[in-house]
């Protein structure tokens, strides 16, 4: 069979028709073997060892500050609430103690720096060449200080109104002049009154649960407490329920994280209230 | 009309086109390279899902413990349920009325995966001790110390701050020369000195303070040291002399039947006290201890333990006998003794008194011992050391073998060879596999190259390889060799030659440093 070439056409060699798709898969699959390879690497992180440089790094834990003594508490500020008459004082102190550290003297020699948490180690002496002390522990004791602070809250003396405790004449008079200042406001002063502020400032409640973390389908025991109230009831959002100034009971069954809310009647007929509460254990906990 | 076959398309029996096949291969090749980086990348997967899994299981194991605790402590009055989620801290009074603050980490703890009896431990412990919500704590940083406990840590950061204790020695020793020194480079000298063993000088820095600052002229506070004598079985070893070295003033006692001891001294407010217990036919023992206020009553010091000698021979420079195989005396009057490590050449006249002259008064015991890497107690070990790079380099002995000697006259009063006058000792290490194999995984092996280049830079300079030596050329990896001076309670470095790629080596050695 005779083929005949059109006249006038410019036959180029035909080119098979996958050859440009080819090129596009060869090209993908590389593209996609690099994507795998470097994705790899990028969620399998490494420590970064540290590897080659002169680095040094010092151990010490947030605790154990031993073999020391407590100084003595120093006021760090006082400050007179005359509305709800409290003298609130801050006080602090230190304690001073040795704690053991261990330094690691790293010495490695091509990196240009060291990891975070690592401080470059040089040889102070001006003797010795750059890098010295190869992966060497030593522990030693640190001196440490603790600091504590205490806040109080007594009742004042100088409060709105008058003194607590026993009034004199002297004092009335300072009251009705204060009195006077405050455009003739009639105010009767007397002891019943301060104490009636300070037990306003008293007015509290607290509610727990222990555990406060258990698994599905576990109890736990739920204590409460009122301070100057004169009715209390607690409710759960599993349904529990009691009432009581203060108490103690054990739970009903916990499917799910549960919140135990005290609410208190004062004795001067206002409310106060707080909350617990109880979680379940996660399968798994993102740390 | 479509003309058949196609232009290009090969004809039966004809060969591919190379274009065609050059693009089967590139696939193939592209495939492979596909097949790879999956297998890789998923490799790199199930390596990561067992990590989650490891995780998941860490995270399971601290959940059931934050559990425990919470049941453990529930009853300790003072700890809430937020305190023990949280982390509190609980300050603890010992049996001799010292104060301990401590923190609970619950993270830390609950991975730790205590036992019943330590969770129950714990909690007795906290129950005991006066618990302080974490809000109300804080850990004040270095630079908010007061300006000695900032100088006392720069002491022991071993020059990572890039100050060694030479260099702050040399700049406070000006100040003194110049009579520029304030009370506070005064004590601070004075503590540079005390942990050099330099006892006079300390005091003397310490009688001028007083006199021109009116400090550190008498003791801050009165404290009560205790502590017991062991030999390397545990058991308590009794009749042993201990005393505080640092502080010969203080009376020597002897430890009891329990091998316990007892001190009341007085002491001030940065002091490093160090105690020594020593006893005929053992080894000696030391502890440190570190006063930093006023406000410690007592310190309880861990046990000092004592080893007994491999050998002992008796030596009578009267009548040049020497005992044991091997032991003689040379023509120029030398003692020559040897252990299976070690030989030691003692001069004429090197054993001496206290008041420093030749013991001649009749014959003298010598102890010999042979600590390696399992037997070198830590009442010997965990002590300061010093060379001439640092200064002050830590308690960083690791032995690779440790020849220890002591004299004693036939009364047992003992008896030492000064550095000014010293033994020369000839000695192998023992732990030369350790350190070819790098067996304590700190430095790099010790090579055969390395040995060969010791030996050679030990030709012609005797005692050239100390410290500086081996840092600057960056041979850690070889051992430096310490000389341990019995009154000073520190190790010093000295040079030694290398003899051989076995390891003998030979230097100096002593058991007081006199200059």
């Amino acid at each position: 069979m005779d083929t005949a070439t059109p006249a006038g056409m410019n036959m180029m060699p035909s080119q098979p028709r996958s050859g440009g798709g080819q090129k596009l898969i060869v090209w993908g699959a590389i593209l996609v073997a690099l994507a795998s390879i470097a994705a790899s690497f990028f969620i399998i992180q490494g420590a970064g060892a540290n590897a080659d440089y002169i680095c040094t790094r010092i151990i010490e834990t947030e605790s154990d500050c031993a073999n020391g003594s407590w100084g003595e508490w120093a006021v760090v500020s006082e400050t007179n609430d005359s509305a709800a008459c409290a003298v609130t004082k801050i006080e602090k102190r230190v304690y001073t103690g040795t704690r053991t550290t261990q330094h690691i003297l790293q010495y490695e020699n091509l990196r240009t720096a060291c990891d975070t948490g690592y401080s470059q180690a040089r040889s102070g002496s001006g003797k010795g060449s750059s890098g010295f002390e190869t992966g060497t522990i030593i522990s030693q004791s640190a001196a440490c200080q603790i600091e504590e602070t205490r806040t109080t809250r007594n009742p004042g003396t100088s409060c709105a109104g008058g003194t607590g405790g026993t009034t004199s004449n002297q004092e009335i008079t300072s009251t009705q002049s204060d009195i006077t200042t405050l455009q003739d406001q009639a105010v009767e002063v007397n002891s019943l009154e301060q104490l009636t502020q300070f037990r306003e400032s008293m007015i509290a409640a607290d509610i727990f649960a222990r555990p406060a973390l258990v698994r599905a389908g576990g109890t736990t025991v739920v204590k409460w407490t009122g301070r100057e109230v004169t009715a209390c009831t607690v409710t759960g959002t599993n349904g529990d329920e009691w009432e009581g100034t203060s108490g103690e009971r054990t739970s009903g069954v916990i499917e799910e994280a549960t919140t135990y809310t005290l609410t208190c009647t004062a004795f001067n007929g206002t409310t106060v209230t707080d909350e617990a509460t109880v979680n379940i254990i996660p399968v798994f906990e993102e740390t | 009309m479509e003309q058949f076959p196609r232009e290009g398309t090969p004809r039966y029996g004809e060969p591919v086109p190379e274009p065609r096949r050059k693009a089967g291969l590139l696939v193939l090749f592209a495939i492979l390279i596909l097949i790879i980086g999956v297998a890789w990348g998923l490799s790199r997967y199930l390596a990561l899902f067992e990590e989650i899994r490891t995780q998941e299981d860490i995270a399971a194991r601290i959940a059931e413990n934050r559990i425990r605790f919470s049941n453990a402590f529930s009853d300790i009055a003072g700890v809430t349920e937020a305190d023990i989620a949280n982390g509190f801290w609980y300050t603890y009074t010992d049996a001799e009325g010292n104060e301990h603050v401590l923190y609970f980490d619950p993270n830390a703890l609950a991975a730790k995966n205590l036992s019943d009896a330590e969770v129950s431990y714990l909690a007795s412990l906290v129950a005991k001790s006066q618990v302080t919500n974490r809000s109300n704590m804080r850990v004040l940083s270095d630079s908010e110390l007061s300006s000695n406990l900032q100088f006392h840590n720069l002491v022991y950061s071993f020059g990572t701050g890039g100050t060694t204790t030479i260099g702050l020695e040399e700049t406070l020793e000006s100040k003194v020369r110049s009579g520029t020194a304030s009370s506070d480079d005064l004590l601070r000298l004075s503590y540079l000195y005390e942990l050099d063993g330099r006892y006079t000088e300390r005091d003397a820095l310490n009688r001028e303070n007083c006199e021109r600052f009116n400090v550190r002229c008498a003791s801050d506070v009165t404290l009560t040291i205790s502590g017991r004598v062991v030999d390397g079985r545990g058991a308590p070893v009794s009749g042993a002399s201990v005393a505080i070295v640092s502080k010969p003033e203080v009376r020597a006692v002897q430890t009891n039947a329990d091998g316990l001891y007892s001190f009341k001294t007085g002491v001030k407010e940065l002091e490093k006290l160090r105690i020594r217990a020593v006893k005929r036919n053992f080894s000696d023992g030391f502890a440190n201890l570190i006063v930093l206020t006023s406000g410690v009553k007592a310190l309880a010091v861990g046990d000092i333990a004592i080893e007994s000698p491999i050998n002992i021979v008796t030596v009578d420079y009267a009548e040049k006998t020497v005992t044991g195989a091997g032991n003689s005396f040379a023509p120029d009057g030398k003692l020559i003794i040897k252990t299976p490590q070690s030989t030691y050449e003692i001069p004429s006249g090197a054993i001496v008194g206290k008041d420093g002259k030749p013991y001649t008064k009749g014959p003298i015991d010598v102890y010999l011992y042979e600590f390696t890497k399992g037997n070198a107690p830590e009442s010997l070990t965990n002590l300061d050391t010093f060379d001439q790079v640092l200064g002050y380099a830590g308690d960083l002995m690791k032995t690779f073998g440790m020849p220890y000697i002591q004299f004693f006259t036939e009364d047992g009063v003992e008896l030492d060879v000064l550095k000014s006058k010293p033994m020369v000792l000839t000695y192998k290490i023992a732990e030369m596999e350790a350190l070819r194999t790098n067996q304590d995984q700190i430095y790099e092996p010790l090579t055969e190259a390395d040995m060969q280049l010791l030996v050679a830079a030990s030709i012609g300079e005797p005692y050239k390889i100390d410290r500086e030596f081996l840092i600057n050329n960056q041979l850690l990896r070889f051992p430096a060799f310490w000389v341990f001076d019995r009154r000073r309670g520190v190790w010093d470095n000295v040079g030694v030659s290398v003899l051989d790629t076995e390891g003998t080596i030979r230097s100096i050695f002593y058991t007081v440093r006199d200059d």
